[in-house]
């Protein structure tokens, strides 16, 4: 274990320097997405847009590029890598780089941690946040991780990188080519079906793959694997269609009241439905003249004296009842109506529905529109009026405190 | 007993055999110079014996053990310098030294000081920062303060300055002195390794063509020159260990391999009556020459 962490150690300060500049990268992301948040004024959409461009290309660009970073040292591609002539073997440096490679993906949440923290995130919404964030780094290990293992160099790998992008075009544009024109609609637990049957698609071939170039160094072999799963990922991304139980984990994004149910807002910003609180997780600015909540409802769970379901009320009177946004900064409002029929989705054996609400400032604000509009949802309370009942949701959003 | 055998080791790469049943046997304690030109399948035999390459045909065994199966245990007891070997060139000497020592339990940090000073290399200068001697020097130093039962060194002086390789040398034979070990040395260039060396192997085409010591070899290599007398030798069926026979007017000249002084005088007083002969003791260098030549000789022969 000793010497395991020795390469580690070895490893963290090799990559020291691209180490801090992925740090910077993300805390600058919080920061100008912080300021944005804050500004009335038109000014903030450079913050936004820096804060965009940081999130969604820097800091997974780097993110990527560090796994490389950290098989590049040691690679086990050739016959000749300096580790070969030492005593290190395959296990022990594969386990020195899984050790770093595991704490490379918690970098990310560690830096934000401090952050969510001065904005007031419970515990159960600092692990969902967490978990997100882990998640998005995990995905890109694992789409590098297959790629840096057959990589003799850093340059190798931005070539087999730039292949795989050019192959994965190919395929999307075999798509429209197989299905014809219209692709099908495809039902939102077969989706998942087939997001977790190419995620574990792709675990075992970069298992198999990284086991095999640190053990045996069949390079060849390595790549034939590496194009079998992409076209096994490929065959299911196709042809999967079956439905049914499987699988039951992601039901859970829409588990009944009061536990977290996560719902989108338009304009990339993140709601969570928290028993009746709407909490805004990020507020990315909507440049659209509207503001867009989905609300995503699972059967009623009568307990807690919760709506039964905002869906199914919707359905009942549909026509009588609407929605309103209510500023606590201000007391202006907004009114959203629920024009047409929530979609109603099964998974797992549960009912759920999703409503989207539409809230048009320009018309109900008389006070003018705010540019960002993040500072006047803050505090506000999402109240439903009419229907068989009623409800109350507050948003507590980011910033925590303008006043 | 013997630190490295090999056993009708073959390697091919695609349709080219780099080596063909090689057999190898290199004695503990020994300095075995691997000598060959470029080409004959050194550095491949070598990483074969180190299990950097895996050999498509035979076995070989190091310290006891199939190279195959070479692990952490046995690599704490080798030391390997090659003229190719990537070492991380982003860290110091200083970095390098102290990301190697805890891999072996033996590490001596006295002996490390001493080579690093006898070296004379910078400790804080970056190995990609290195001359390509000091960056030999610097896998040497690497290489010894463990004090490695094997030392196999891959055309180490490849491209040294005399000065540098004098320095080499000293680092090796600074060890040398205080453990026993056996060093296996390739070269193409027998001058480099001859004052070193007490065994020599000779690889051409991928065959062993002899190993043996050096001072067997010296032995039986004569160059011979033979002034003829009245009768005329018969060089129509010569023995089969003279080589580059060839006459001029009455003068013969070859270079005998299996030289004994008795059978020498009984061939000569059969063949070459009323003759004289002047034989001479050949220098290594000249040893191989010989031999390169005549292998080459067999090889368009037989080709033909």
């Amino acid at each position: 274990m000793n010497l395991t962490l020795h390469i580690a150690i070895k490893d963290f300060y090799r990559l020291r320097w691209a180490l801090l500049l992925w740090v910077v990268a993300i805390a600058s992301e919080l920061a100008l997405a912080s300021i944005q948040a804050t500004l009335d004024v038109e000014g903030h959409v450079p913050f936004y847009m820096a804060a965009w461009t940081l999130g969604n290309i820097f800091v997974p660009v780097i993110g990527y590029g560090l796994v490389m970073g950290l098989q590049d040292d040691d690679p086990v591609t050739e016959g000749d890598a300096f580790w070969m002539t030492r005593p290190i073997s395959g296990g022990r440096l594969l386990s020195a780089k899984a050790l770093v490679l595991a704490l490379l993906c918690l970098v990310p949440v560690l830096v934000c941690v401090p952050f969510w923290l001065s904005h007031d995130f419970g515990l159960a919404l600092l692990g969902r946040s967490s978990a997100e964030v882990l998640w998005r780094q995990v995905l890109i290990s694992l789409l590098a991780v297959p790629l840096a293992v057959v990589s003799s160099s850093g340059g190798k790998f931005v070539t087999n990188t730039l292949i795989g992008a050019v192959t994965l075009l190919g395929l999307a544009l075999l798509y429209p080519l197989l299905e014809g024109s219209s692709l099908p609609e495809i039902a939102a637990p077969v989706l998942v079906q087939k997001g977790w049957l190419i995620l574990a698609v792709w675990l075992i071939a970069s298992a198999a793959i990284a086991l095999n170039q640190y053990f045996r160094r069949r390079t060849k072999l390595s790549v034939k694997i590496l194009v079998a799963a992409v076209i096994a990922c490929f065959a299911i991304s196709m042809w999967w269609s079956r439905s049914g139980a499987f699988p039951a984990a992601p039901v859970e994004h829409y588990l009944p009241a009061p536990q977290l149910t996560e719902v989108a807002v338009r304009g990339g910003a993140k709601v969570v439905l928290d028993g009746r609180t709407l909490r805004i997780l990020s507020v990315i600015p909507d440049f659209s003249s509207t503001i867009v909540i989905e609300v995503s409802e699972s059967e009623p769970d009568a307990a807690s004296g919760f709506p039964r379901s905002l869906g199914e009320a919707a359905v009942a009177t549909s026509a009588q009842e609407h929605y309103l946004l209510v500023s606590q900064d201000d007391g202006s409002a907004m009114t959203a109506d629920v024009a047409r029929k929530p979609e109603e989705l099964h998974a797992g054996g549960l009912r759920y529905f999703r409503t989207t609400l539409v809230f048009n400032p320009s018309k109900d604000l008389s006070g003018g529109v705010p540019t960002n509009m993040a500072p006047w949802l803050e505090g506000a309370v999402l109240v439903k009026v009419g229907g068989r009942a009623s409800g109350q949701f507050r948003l507590k959003g980011l910033p925590p405190s303008r006043k | 007993m013997n630190v490295i055998e090999t056993n009708d080791l073959s390697r091919r790469y695609g349709r080219t055999d780099a080596l063909h049943g090689l057999n190898l046997s290199v004695p503990a304690g020994s300095i075995f110079a691997f000598i060959g030109p470029n080409g004959a399948g050194k550095t491949t035999t070598i990483k074969i014996l180190m299990n950097l390459l895996e050999p498509s045909g035979g076995a070989s065994r190091v310290l006891g053990v199939d190279s195959r199966r070479l692990g952490p245990r046995e690599r704490e007891k080798i030391g390997y310098v090659s003229e190719n070997q990537k070492l991380p060139d982003w860290m110091t000497v200083r970095q390098l030294l102290d990301y190697c020592r805890p891999f072996y339990p033996t590490w001596d940090r006295d002996l490390e000081a001493k080579l690093l000073k006898q070296f004379e290399l910078p400790p804080d200068r970056k190995v990609r920062q290195l001359s390509r001697g000091m960056m030999m020097k610097a896998a040497l130093l690497i290489s010894l303060p463990y004090r490695p039962k094997l030392l196999v060194l891959d055309e180490p002086f490849s491209g040294l300055d005399p000065l540098v390789r004098d320095e080499f040398v000293r680092g090796m034979l600074e060890v040398s002195q205080q453990s026993e070990w056996t060093i296996f040395i390739s070269s193409h260039d027998i001058n480099e390794v001859e004052q070193l060396a007490d065994r020599v192997g000779l690889i051409d085409g991928g065959r062993m063509q002899f190993a043996e010591p050096i001072e067997g070899l010296m032995g039986r290599f004569r160059r011979v020159e033979v002034t003829l007398g009245n009768a005329e030798p018969d060089l129509l069926s010569p023995p089969g260990g003279w080589l580059e026979l060839e006459r001029m007017g009455n003068q013969v000249r070859f270079v005998d391999s299996h030289y004994s002084p008795d059978a020498f005088e009984s061939y000569r007083s059969e063949r070459f009556q009323d003759s004289e002969a002047i034989l001479s003791p050949m220098k290594l260098r000249d040893i191989f020459v010989t031999l390169a030549k005549s292998n080459r000789e067999k090889a368009t022969s037989g080709a033909l």
